[in-house]
């Protein structure tokens, strides 16, 4: 299984590691950037995303996150379908209307548990590997 | 479980082009929600949920890239 590669992202030399996805729910599909944030645990995407596909959002699990400032947010996981270029999963995604930057946010559930992931600043590349036999265990 | 399998569209088309123009897009729809397809914007809006209906009225088989757009001081001022 290739390797997928994006390019980050440049904006007045500030490189961001943006890559673009799919999202789909019982054949329904939407493609929108992310974010890969190393740093964030869960995966939290705008609810217009949720309702778009069809899901209730309220209805998901509801957990809690921290943010920057210290305050906690509700997110609300739901399975949907994850398309990375070729490579189709299943995947828990959280879903908030109180994300409060513009970037949906995509952390290490499910990516960093199925793929390897190299941030290649110096060349301006994030490099993600999938892992030939992944299991979920985070 | 992971399989390989082709999208509706094409996954980095799109994308590369936003990339190349983002400085470009930042300036003019910053604060605003852009529609992508086919290596252009074919809609613009004020919230994701309002594009979406405009772009599904018009593309209905279609799958454009939807991209919220910060402003320079977003982008910059990210963690």
């Amino acid at each position: 299984m290739p390797a997928v590669v994006y390019p980050y992202t440049i904006l007045a030399g500030r490189r961001s590691p943006l890559i673009p996805l799919g999202l789909g729910y019982q054949n329904k599909w939407q493609r929108v950037q992310a974010y890969v944030d190393a740093g964030a645990f869960y995966s939290v995407f705008k609810t217009d995303f949720a309702l778009f596909l069809g899901l209730v959002w309220q209805q998901g699990e509801r957990v809690y996150v921290q943010v920057g400032d210290g305050g906690f947010i509700p997110i609300y996981l739901h399975t949907v379908d994850v398309q990375l270029q070729r490579y189709r999963f299943s995947a828990r995604i959280g879903f908030s209307e109180h994300l409060g930057v513009r970037f949906n946010i995509i952390g290490r559930v499910p990516l960093f548990e199925r793929f390897v992931i190299c941030f290649d600043d110096r060349q301006g590349l994030v490099r993600l590997e999938p892992y030939q036999d992944h299991e979920d265990t985070l | 479980m992971m399989e390989e399998v082709d999208f509706v569209e094409d996954m980095d088309s799109d994308d590369l082009w936003l990339k190349s123009h983002i400085e470009d897009i930042v300036d003019r729809y910053a604060h605003k929600v852009i529609a992508i397809l086919d290596q252009q914007i074919v809609g613009v809006g004020t919230s994701i949920a309002e594009l979406q209906q405009t772009v599904a009225a018009h593309y209905p088989q279609r799958v454009p890239l939807i991209f919220e757009v910060p402003t320079r001081e977003e982008f910059e001022c990210l963690l």
